[in-house]
């Protein structure tokens, strides 16, 4: 049996991605991370569907961390998709963006998003950011993920 | 023969006997005083007579004189002893005479009689007959006419309006003394000459007009002329009323006249006045409207008529004619407005609205007018009114609205474009960065072995750089932010928000070195974010640049300044060149040198740019090396005057 996804990284950035991963496995924090590239793909990833048809369904993620800006279906209707399904909307959902714009921030809560970071442009901010959100999320928090039974 | 003679004889004296005897009956039996008078001495009298001077029996009167039964003078003054003796004397010798008389009754009472005397032969001698007539109650009679006729004269002659009589030829029969005066003519000059000469010549038509009424009902006329008086023209008004014949043809014409030339002037300055304000009116273009309300009619002025395309006579003088022309979806809100007004909720009435004109197009008036007439209860009789055509402003009104709502769109077009602009910046100028930065790091700490400390140095430029740039992106971002966000103003504690922010800004290493000085600040009335983002820019500044000094200083604190209120921030930093005052507010001005003082030289732009919306000033002032100050003001609420002790007590200081 494959190992449960841990974290489905929603960043159409390939160097942003990159750095993000990086940060995470360099703490230690997951091993298993699947990085899609857009809205779509990322509801595709959720719903078990197209190309992650074979994925087991009822495997939620542990988190996701979401960019805003994305091609195909933006990073606020992915937001809301996830949160208005009952099968999903226990994910915890962190914003990770560039976009520190009042709008966006607000958007994103009222949609029901469980953190909403802006990503620093220095790395080690960026690095300790990721961490720091890793550690909250992954170790601190606890969790409910309605499908997997206990 | 003798016989004969003697038998004629008979007959004659039976004959006279008979008719003396006739004769001596009618005496007796008449009605009237009659006497017999010879030679002063009364021989004989009638019934009638005794009973005229109120005795009994001829003995009291027979025998006696007339003067004896009169008083002792008559009203003329001469002795009635005298003048009766001439009279009977005259009489004698003339034949007959007719006199008033005064006498004296047995009782004492006077009794005027007509006296008539006739002389007649009576067995050879010549006596007078005389007749007497009471006419005591004539003489009263006439006494009392001719004191009413004195009346009457006094009146006509004293009186101010002038009565004249003329002729069908018009030439005077009579004209009163109050003619006479006015015209400065006697009546011997006037009577027999026709009055028309006396008309003004441009009169004279609209007389003699006039005055073709008196030939037929109702036989009198009325006419305003003018007549050249003694003191110059004047305005008479004369109404004449014919007199007619007994064939009811006009004899004569009694006029009245009048002086009006008062009344005529002021009617005349009047109508000026009137058609002065007509006239400005038509110059306008502006229609009159005059409603009397309780009975719904309605004056519209030919203006008014115009205006539509209707000529005045055309429109029917009721309220219908206005209401049915109001276009439908404007009546209900002016009826409105004229209740109100109507009812004296409005001091005014005043309303926009479409009218519908003769060609069948809309066009817009400006309607106003005002109640001018109310009963005792104060309920509305009246009201008065005047239309102007705003048709042509209305449109251009509706084009400038119609240009401003498409301005508006362009700029929120041109708002939204460089919303999504400055998104875009936000997100995808940073990736770059912060891969840049990322992957530099990256170099640095796997492959340190195989750099140097030059190489080092270099990747810690690059990283620098970023952070640089990332920290101008930002800057720019809140800059343009500053422009689009709505200003929401509050009650705004300035003294609480600097201590605030005095906290908020100072580490523990500058905030026991600098001096704070915070005097007390009048309340403000802004948006709070935007106006603690002010504080923080121009606190943060001046901690910035005394950073270098010994001793740093900085006063916060307010005055007045023609009336309003000015907050200031002032230090004891390294300042700048007077000349650069303009400059410190440009974006991305810095007046130091990056490696001497940190920063983007944004925030001061960004200062100003929030004093700006709130359609205050922001002005600085500074010295090289002695400090800089910077002062700004905002416009204050109504509650203004609530600050006005805050704002004294930091005067005295």
């Amino acid at each position: 049996m494959e190992n449960q996804v841990e974290i489905l990284l929603v960043e159409d950035n390939p160097y942003d991605a990159e750095l993000t991963i990086r940060a995470l496995r360099q703490n230690k924090l997951v091993n298993e991370i699947v990085h899609v590239t857009d809205g779509e793909e990322a509801l595709d990833f959720l719903y078990a569907r197209e190309k992650f048809k074979d994925r087991p369904k009822a495997q939620n993620p542990k988190l996701i961390l979401l960019d805003l800006k994305l091609p195909k279906i933006s990073g606020l209707e992915v937001l809301e998709k996830i949160k208005s399904d009952n099968q999903l909307k226990h994910i915890p959902v962190v914003m990770l963006t560039s976009s520190a714009q009042e709008k966006d921030i607000i958007e994103s809560y009222s949609l029901g998003v469980n953190s909403y970071i802006v990503k620093p442009v220095a790395f080690e901010k960026f690095a300790q950011a990721v961490k720091d959100m890793g550690l909250y999320w992954l170790i601190l928090n606890q969790g409910y993920s309605g499908n997997q039974g206990n | 023969m003798l016989e004969e003679l003697l038998d004629e004889r008979r007959k004659a004296e039976l004959l006279l006997k008979e008719s003396e005897e006739a004769f001596r009956s009618l005496f007796d039996q008449s009605a009237d005083a009659f006497s017999l008078l010879n030679d002063n001495v009364l021989i004989d009298c009638n019934k009638a007579t005794l009973k005229f001077f109120g005795v009994r029996k001829k003995a009291d009167l027979i025998g006696k004189s007339p003067w004896q039964f009169s008083p002792a003078t008559q009203p003329d003054g001469t002795s009635s002893y005298d003048k009766a003796r001439n009279i009977i004397k005259e009489t004698l010798e003339r034949g007959n005479r007719k006199f008033e008389w005064l006498h004296l009754r047995a009782d004492g009472t006077k009794v005027t009689a007509e006296v008539m005397l006739t002389a007649i032969y009576f067995k050879g001698e010549k006596i007078l007959h005389v007749s007497l007539r009471d006419i005591t109650e004539r003489e009263k009679m006439e006494q009392n006419l001719k004191v009413s006729e004195e009346r009457y004269r006094m009146l006509v002659e004293n009186q101010h309006d002038l009565i004249v009589k003329v002729d069908t030829d018009g030439r005077f029969l009579f004209v009163s003394p109050s003619y006479c005066r006015i015209f400065g003519k006697t009546q011997d000059e006037l009577l027999g000459n026709t009055f028309l000469p006396l008309v003004h010549p441009d009169d004279r038509d609209a007389t003699e007009n006039a005055m073709k009424q008196l030939y037929h009902t109702p036989y009198s006329c009325y006419v305003e002329q003018r007549a050249l008086t003694v003191d110059g023209w004047k305005w008479i008004a004369w109404t004449d009323s014919a007199i007619l014949d007994k064939n009811n043809k006009v004899a004569e014409i009694i006029g009245v006249g009048r002086d009006i030339t008062m009344q005529k002037e002021a009617e005349i300055a009047l109508r000026e006045n009137e058609k002065r304000w007509m006239l400005a009116l038509a110059g306008t273009g502006d229609g009159v409207w005059d409603w009397n309300i309780t009975s719904n009619s309605v004056f519209y002025s030919k203006g008014w008529a115009e205006m539509l395309g209707y000529k005045q006579k055309e429109l029917a003088n009721n309220y219908r004619t206005w209401e049915k022309l109001v276009h439908p979806e404007d009546l209900p809100d002016v009826l409105k407005m004229i209740k109100k007004h109507v009812d004296g909720k409005s001091p005014a009435y005043i309303a926009e609205y479409r009218l519908l004109a003769k060609n069948g197009k809309y066009i817009w008036v400006l309607d106003r007018g005002k109640v001018v007439e109310k009963d005792k209860k104060g309920k509305a009789l009246r009201m008065i009114g005047t239309h102007s055509d705003i048709t042509l402003y209305k449109e251009s009104q509706m084009y400038l609205e119609e240009r401003v709502a498409l301005r508006t769109s362009q700029l929120e077009a041109a708002n939204k474009e460089l919303e999504a602009f400055s998104y875009s910046v936000s997100h995808d100028l940073r990736a770059p960065l912060r891969a840049i930065t990322g992957f530099t790091r990256i170099i640095s700490d796997q492959y340190a072995g195989s750099f140097d400390d030059e190489a080092q140095r270099i990747f810690n430029v690059i990283s620098e750089n970023a952070g640089i740039m990332d920290r101008l992106i930002t800057e720019l971002l809140d800059f343009s932010r500053v422009g689009r966000n709505t200003i929401n103003r509050s009650e705004v504690d300035m003294h609480k928000m600097v201590e605030d922010v005095i906290k908020e800004t100072t580490d523990e290493a500058n905030s026991e070195k600098i001096i704070f000085k915070i005097d007390q600040l009048p309340k403000a009335y802004a948006d709070r974010n935007l106006l603690k983002q002010v504080w923080v820019n121009l606190i943060s500044n001046a901690i910035k640049f005394t950073g270098k000094k010994e001793n740093p200083h900085i006063h916060i604190g307010a005055l007045t300044e023609k009336g309003k209120v000015v907050y200031f921030v002032k230090d004891n930093g390294v300042g700048f060149k007077s000349e650069y005052t303009n400059k410190v507010f440009q974006v991305f001005q810095r007046l130091h040198k990056s490696d001497e003082f940190e920063g983007t030289g944004v925030g001061l732009a960004i200062a100003q740019r929030i004093i700006h919306r709130h359609e205050g000033w922001i002005r600085a002032d500074g010295k090289p090396g002695k400090g800089a100050s910077f002062y700004f003001s905002l416009p204050m609420n109504i509650n203004q005057q609530t600050y006005g002790n805050a704002i004294d007590t930091n005067k005295d200081e």
